[in-house]
């Protein structure tokens, strides 16, 4: 799609003359109709996981505008801030340009050959050395789909190492462990669709006003509306979602599993369950010395009896009577529930996502339009990129595990492997593969587009663990467009093409594949990470650590990876072997499963006569009925309703250290903030950290508005000012994570204990103790 | 009488919001000019009001969070705020909330509480 000059000069004939009308000064604006025509590109936001469709305005090769895309199927023409400044951040001055390598302790300039044959010869040496797991990947939900499935090929079946991980494991691996546990499978079934049909809401940790604002605005226009939806708030700090919710709850951080059984309780008690959904498409699991026991219902019923709203509320700290109004509300379906990191961030993310899952399942609140659990995503592409593509320690592309003989076979034929490459044990996920870095026993990491240097929890160890230098200090080769707190620590510094630089793929939170042109130049020699790797593979192959020509060979470009991928999702659960090159140039993104060349793409999941795969192939199953369901996926095809326990969190306060800090966003910024601080607008909207403490601890401890706090835990301590303001629950405190020096560095405070089961760290709890500085 | 700012109506399926509240009404955000938002800047690498002008920083703005909370003031022109109509553009960008695009700047007071000189 282009819009051509004629166009433009049409608006800004008609805004000049509004301006004049209004007696605006506006004279630079015929400047604008005498340069070159401008352009405008479909395309994908960059920031968060929404995967909003914009149009850029590109004059030559030069990006001139942003403006939401009006023709997007699913987010309209919504955008935010962020990405409407997406020109000025792209274009910004503190963009990488050159190749750089470290030189007695300070990084110099180098040639790209020059980087690219140190950082091969370090990673083969390594691996002659020590074997192919002495070194990693740290991939990234914000490089292109074809980018992180090369990356995984590469090392899995090249190398033949399993210590493949990305920073999707920091924000989303509780709810791909909920969607696995619970439904078999990754991925939600549902999709934005559903925010027009459902009546009722339920946020549980997400600050969706902020986090994802066109999500928010979508579901505040279902306020307005006649048919008005009602809206449940979860999260023990009041966010601005509070404006529009008809009830809010702020339990005990930690304790929410209470506050979902003791809803679910109600509903069971008060017979609000779909017994004929429960009867046919649901079983009840609880772990039972270390193994899932079926209990059925009455086991369940017997469970939730500990339950019980007044014994829920001793637990969760909600009022008993508020857990009663929200199981009632929450019946009033169609149902949809939203949740982002306040339930994956957790020791018990998975558990906590459970209970979402199970209070759809009790009402068969799933599959029906409107009706639906999503679990929203943070970046652009971790589902797309990251999670579908398997590009993590333990699962391989579209659905398979390494675990599993025939999915390491089939992928080991696919990728014209010798049997027994791929290695049968998981690797080192996130936290103890930065652990086995500190241990020198990973020599050579590879960091793609992403900053762990900042946004790893217990920051110090892992930063010492990349940075500190010492005798046989392993090899950091680290790829990004902005300098970070992860660049400064690089052996090798490589800059990255970004964004509209370069063509790909992004997956976004509804399994929307959106392809993204390359439509401007990158600045210096930036190149794309997918140049990177191919040049990377290339060089490992002559060096004889890569089989010859198991990439080089295969693939020129995106392109030719994109077959692959197709290839790879043959016959599995996300099947989009029609989603084909040419499709996604020309169409807004298509939800898969997408089997064949003129299928629109799926809605709903699971669901007779909307799921294709119901219809054909291994999964098919011709007896069912239009609009019936089907777990297909899933062990005995039916969803799991999980009796799981309470657990306190790993670091709960105490007397030295009595406050709860939790981490969080603001709208302006976006996780490590390089790039949104790039933007004058947004850097000045927030120009720097704060700790947000209720009136009553404040008083206590003496704060007023703006001084200065220390924030101490027993992993290290920052300083920022205080913002005395009653969000969060009174002995909680908050702190948005953006900014990066020394003293705002939160994570040098939080805690990178992890739930055992996704191994995604608690962010959101830890210790610590306040003071004024 | 307050000015009215209006986009275009070929601006239908725009959303470059500058002109619907652009910063040289009055209720402007006071402050210096950061090099890049310059309007020589401005042209030199972006297009003509291709951002959405920032809110001053006042209890109003601070604590609107719905668009209901915005157009309390700027669809009646209370308290001198600049009447926005944001015409032409699509149906569904008049149910987001003003801050989804419009962010708001510490310590910038609105124009109409500089006084006159100052």
């Amino acid at each position: 799609m282009q819009i051509h000059r004629r166009d433009f000069v049409k608006l800004s004939a008609a805004t000049t003359a509004a301006a004049v009308a209004s007696g605006s000064a506006l004279s630079a604006r015929p400047k604008t109709e005498s340069k070159d025509d401008i352009r405008w590109a479909k395309s994908v936001c960059r920031f968060c996981g929404t995967g909003c469709g914009v149009q850029l305005g590109v004059s030559g090769r030069h990006l001139v505008a942003l403006r939401g895309d009006p023709e997007h199927p699913t987010t309209k023409g919504l955008v935010c801030a962020k990405a409407l400044f997406l020109p000025k951040i792209i274009q910004a001055p503190e963009r990488l340009r050159y190749p750089r390598i470290r030189s007695r302790g300070k990084l110099v300039r180098a040639t790209w050959d020059e980087a690219m044959e140190l950082t091969a010869e370090r990673f083969a040496s390594a691996i002659r050395e020590h074997g192919p797991n002495s070194v990693a990947y740290y991939g990234s939900g914000q490089a292109l789909s074809e980018e992180s499935y090369l990356a995984n090929r590469l090392f899995k079946g090249g190398i033949g190492t399993n210590n493949v991980e990305g920073n999707p494991r920091l924000c989303m691996a509780s709810a791909v462990g909920g969607y696995v546990s619970t439904y078999g499978k990754d991925e939600p079934m549902g999709c934005y669709d559903d925010i027009e049909h459902a009546k009722t809401f339920f946020l549980i940790g997400s600050n969706t006003a902020e986090c994802h604002p066109v999500i928010f605005d979508q579901i505040m226009a279902r306020r307005r509306v006649g048919d008005r939806a009602n809206v449940i708030v979860v999260d023990p700090r009041r966010s601005p979602v509070g404006t529009i919710s008809d009830i809010y709850l702020q339990p005990i951080p930690g304790f929410d599993l209470a506050l979902l059984h003791g809803m679910a309780q109600v509903i069971i008690a008060e017979r609000k369950y779909d017994e004929a959904f429960v009867k046919k498409n649901v079983q009840f699991k609880a772990v039972v010395d270390g193994t899932p026991k079926k209990v059925g219902f009455d086991g369940y019923r017997e469970f939730m009896q500990d339950f019980t709203p007044e014994k829920a509320a001793k637990i969760c700290g909600v009022p008993a009577q508020d857990i009663v109004r929200a199981a009632r509300m929450f019946v009033q379906g169609p149902t949809m529930s939203f949740w982002t990191m306040g339930l994956n961030q957790r020791i018990t993310g998975v558990w906590a996502n459970n209970l979402v899952h199970n209070l759809h399942l009790l009402t068969g609140q799933i599959g029906k339009p409107g009706a639906t659990p999503f679990s929203l995503t943070g970046q652009p592409n971790a589902c797309g990129g990251v999670r579908d593509t398997g590009s993590l320690c333990h699962i391989l592309p579209y659905g398979r595990v390494v675990k599993k003989a025939e999915h390491r076979e089939q992928i080991e034929k696919l990728w014209g492997c010798k049997p027994g490459t791929i290695q049968a044990k998981p690797g080192l996920h996130t936290i103890e593969m930065f652990r086995a870095l500190g241990r020198d026993e990973v020599q050579a990491m590879l960091v793609l587009t992403t900053n762990p240097g900042h946004s790893l929890p217990n920051a110090t160890v892992h930063r010492e663990a990349m940075g500190k230098p010492r005798k046989n200090k392993p090899f950091m080769c680290v790829i990004d467009a902005y300098p970070t707190r992860t660049t400064e620590l690089a052996d090798v510094l490589l800059p990255a093409a970004v964004w509209a630089e370069k063509a790909g793929v992004f997956g976004m939170s509804e399994r929307r594949y959106q392809y993204q042109p390359d439509v401007i130049d990158p600045p210096g020699e930036s190149r794309s990470d997918f140049d990177f790797l191919l040049d990377f593979a290339g060089r490992l192959e002559g060096k004889g650590v890569v089989p010859a020509g198991f990439i080089s060979a295969k693939f020129k470009n995106a392109d030719d990876v994109w077959e692959e991928m197709c290839e790879a999702s043959r016959d599995t659960a996300y099947d989009f072997t029609g989603m084909t090159r040419e499709r996604l140039k020309q169409e807004r993104g298509l939800r898969w499963p997408t089997p064949t060349e003129d299928h629109p793409g799926t809605a709903r999941r699971f669901v007779k006569g909307e799921d294709p795969l119901l219809d054909s192939g291994p999964y098919a199953n011709p007896d069912l009925k239009p609009g019936e369901l089907e777990f297909y996926a899933a062990p005995d095809k039916r969803a799991t309703v999980w009796l799981r326990p309470i657990k306190p969190p790993a670091e709960p306060p105490d007397e030295d250290f009595p406050f709860v800090l939790s981490t969080g966003r603001v709208l302006e910024h976006w996780h490590t903030g390089t790039m949104t601080r790039a933007a004058p607008e947004l850097r000045r909207a927030q120009p720097e950290a704060y700790v947000e403490i209720h009136p009553d601890d404040a008083q206590g401890l003496g704060v007023n508005n703006g001084d200065m706090v220390r924030i101490v835990s027993r992993r290290g301590e920052a300083k920022m000012r205080a913002k005395v303001i009653p969000m969060p629950r009174p002995g909680m405190v908050f702190v948005p994570f953006h900014w990066e020096d020394d003293d705002s560095l939160i994570n040098r405070v939080t805690l990178d204990a992890y739930d055992p089961g996704s191994k995604q760290p608690e962010f959101k709890i830890c210790a610590v103790r306040l003071a004024k500085a | 009488m307050k000015p009215i700012y209006l986009i275009g109506p070929t601006a239908a399926a725009i959303l470059i919001l500058g002109l619907a509240c652009q910063t040289h009404g009055s209720g402007e955000a006071e402050m210096a000019p950061l090099e890049s938002d310059t309007v020589e800047a401005a042209f030199t690498d972006f297009a003509a009001f291709a951002f959405p002008p920032t809110l001053p920083d006042d209890d109003s703005h601070r604590d609107s969070w719905t668009r209901t909370d915005c157009l309390n003031c700027h669809e009646t022109g209370i308290q001198d705020a600049p009447v926005v109509t944001h015409e032409g553009m699509p149906s569904v960008l008049l149910t987001a909330k003003c801050r989804s695009c419009h962010v708001l700047i510490p310590g910038s007071v609105p124009r109409s509480m500089i006084p006159e000189g100052g």
